[in-house]
């Protein structure tokens, strides 16, 4: 379990790293060619892994498109959104970036209050939502007997973080707007 | 698994469209039933908040990575390629 657990974040460093050793001089170029600086490629390009790993693990990456193509893309489309300062969402060449990438103090608020009330669940909780693990993984990472018991504990968790979040809100009126 | 666990994992295959099945039964549900519609939307939210808690942790790891390329005496060569590209 520890071996497998260990296999799935080196092989995330591996790739972030291959990313970035590939790809961000390429978007350096762009960025300092538009008369950006080191710090806006450095921000632009973490959004645009971001959104790229995402689109990995969606399944939205369709190979028929290079990788570089494809990064060249968010970061594009990233840039001329902060350039033009546009709130909504932009759709171009079927890459939708959207503003949820921009938390409401609100949301930091809360996600502030679950992460300290409960990293533990939080963590759990993401590692099977976000990086879509299997919860044999879940439970190796987790240290759970079986995949039985981790998921158990994972629907602890989404009843604990739900009871929480309905709380929490109520002292922040812009919650949910 | 008590009931209320049972609920949250109906709620669960709803909101990830794993028993299209059950998709008619809960929409129902939540027409009739308020409280649990409630239980439906809040869940939802939690789904959201955790996929924003799971982007910043790999915000974290993208910055160690980006900090050891652009520090390690070992990328020497990398930094100085990134160097090159903002020197006025």
């Amino acid at each position: 379990m520890l071996v497998l657990e260990q296999t799935v974040q080196e092989a995330r460093k591996e790739k972030i790293t291959e990313w970035y050793k590939d790809f961000f001089p390429v978007v350096a170029a762009y960025i300092s060619r538009r008369g950006g600086e080191m710090e806006d490629a450095r921000e632009l390009f973490q959004e645009a892994l971001i959104i790229f790993y995402e689109k990995n693990l969606a399944g939205d990456f369709h190979p028929e498109v290079s990788a570089e193509a494809y990064l060249m893309g968010i970061v594009k489309k990233l840039w001329l959104k902060q350039q033009q300062n546009k709130q909504r969402i932009i759709s171009f060449e079927n890459i939708e970036i959207s503003e949820e990438f921009e938390l409401k103090p609100a949301v930091k608020k809360v996600l502030s209050f679950l992460r300290q009330s409960g990293e533990k669940c939080m963590d759990l909780l993401q590692s099977f939502y976000y990086e879509k693990l299997s919860m044999e993984q879940v439970a190796g990472r987790f240290g759970y007997k079986s995949e039985r018991s981790a998921t158990v504990q994972k629907f602890k968790c989404l009843e604990k973080v739900r009871d929480q979040v309905k709380q929490k809100s109520l002292s922040y009126e812009d919650f949910l707007d | 698994m008590r009931i209320s666990l049972i609920e949250i994992q109906e709620i669960d295959n709803y909101l990830l469209d794993q028993d299209p099945a059950q998709s008619l039964v809960v929409d129902v549900r939540m027409l009739v039933n308020p409280q649990f519609k409630d239980k439906v939307l809040w869940q939802k939210t939690v789904h959201e908040l955790v996929k924003l808690h799971g982007r910043e942790k790999l915000r974290f790891e993208i910055q160690l990575v980006e900090r050891e390329l652009l520090t390690a005496p070992k990328y020497k060569s990398f930094q100085e390629r990134i160097r090159s590209i903002f020197k006025k």
